[in-house]
């Protein structure tokens, strides 16, 4: 272990600005040539220089509102992302960008015209492809160091247990009613904290559920059973909710895995768009 | 005097919303469930009702000066 923080000493340059850049930074292909001579994977490069105190340079913009414990703690976190349509998307590369270590992708659907308008990996390319599987792809090349799984399925009572087992948090990012209370029952025995959000139109909202929280979504469903469809079917899903969700999601995702800040527990977030209303209700 | 209540009506039902939405009248006794009815909302597409943020039932019965909050299904992703 004293070569390797050596050599990632070796690899590292002092940053250029004072405030921003305290301390020693390291460049990506440094993280991966390192990894290859010490037959690590690239997150356990990453995690090993900041234990040093020694930053990758990807993560530096991070740093003051995260520290090096935190980011550490991210790198060492594996979430687990149900839908990679519109929320799941966006959601996937900020997580990816921020730095969870390992993330997994899981979506049975594939991309159709029809998501153009909002989701973040369907492109004209991508039309027709799995949107985990597309998804994934591009995730490589934003940060290589995470760790990717994906699974082209779509969640049902069979298969939630094995899919969700491991997470420290599971990201609702599904469309539709249909399967949120499924998903929120598995998180429950789980004992895995859920960040869900739903939207319609320029309505949204965004919740944390922790093991044992009573949650939203059982009996939501049209007929008072817990599926179906919302309102969404009448509103549509323009992209700038979609996004500005799918942010605050993470946002919460990332307070619960560094044990910052106060989430959204027993707590909705919910905005309106259309005339600027932003409100924390108490779900408890 | 007169009572009011400051009322909110998210995504679908924001179209039921009154002329004057932070001033809205109610009567001594008015449970959240009458207000709506009023306004011919209708009660099966309610689902989340939150009395000065927190949530409640639609049998709420309203003293007058609440801020209240109505959320059909929400479901999109």
């Amino acid at each position: 272990m004293a070569d390797l923080s050596q050599a990632l000493f070796n690899a590292s340059y002092q940053g250029s600005h004072p405030r921003t850049d305290p301390r020693r930074l390291i460049k990506d292909r440094e993280i991966e040539r390192i990894a290859e001579e010490f037959g690590i994977s690239r997150n356990e490069a990453e995690i090993a220089a900041l234990e040093a105190e020694i930053v990758p340079a990807r993560y530096v913009r991070n740093m003051a509102a995260l520290d090096c414990k935190d980011q550490i703690s991210l790198l060492k976190s594996r979430v687990v992302i149900i839908g990679l349509g519109g929320l799941g998307g966006y959601v996937a590369q900020t997580l990816a960008r921020s730095g969870v270590g390992s993330l997994v992708l899981v979506d049975g659907d594939v991309f159709e015209q029809t998501n153009l308008n909002r989701q973040a990996f369907s492109t004209i390319r991508t039309l027709g492809e799995n949107k985990a599987e597309a998804a994934l792809e591009k995730i490589r090349k934003m940060n290589p160091s995470v760790n990717l799984e994906w699974e082209g399925v779509f969640l049902d009572k069979d298969n939630a247990g094995p899919i969700l087992k491991g997470a420290d948090v599971i990201m609702d990012c599904l469309g539709g009613l249909d399967n949120r209370a499924l998903l929120q029952q598995a998180a429950h025995d789980l004992e895995i904290p859920l960040v869900s959000a739903a939207l319609a139109g320029f309505t949204g909202h965004v919740t944390v559920v922790f093991p044992g929280d009573q949650g939203l979504f059982s009996g939501m469903g049209p007929d008072g059973n817990s599926s179906g469809e919302g309102v969404e079917t009448d509103l549509g899903c323009p992209c700038p909710p979609v996004m500005l969700a799918a942010s605050i999601q993470c946002s919460e995702a990332i307070k619960v895995l560094t044990n910052k800040g106060k989430p959204l527990q027993n707590k909705l977030l919910a905005f309106d768009l259309q005339d600027n209303t932003f409100q924390v209700f108490d779900l408890s | 005097m007169s009572l009011e209540i400051q009322l909110k009506l998210f995504a679908t039902l924001a179209k039921f919303t009154p002329p004057d939405p932070d001033h809205f009248p109610i009567e001594e006794g008015e449970t959240a469930a009458q207000v709506l009815e009023r306004l011919n909302v209708p009660l099966k597409e309610v689902k989340l009702v939150f009395i000065d943020g927190v949530r409640k039932d639609l049998d709420w019965v309203l003293k007058g000066g609440e801020r209240v909050g109505i959320f059909p299904p929400v479901g999109g992703g």
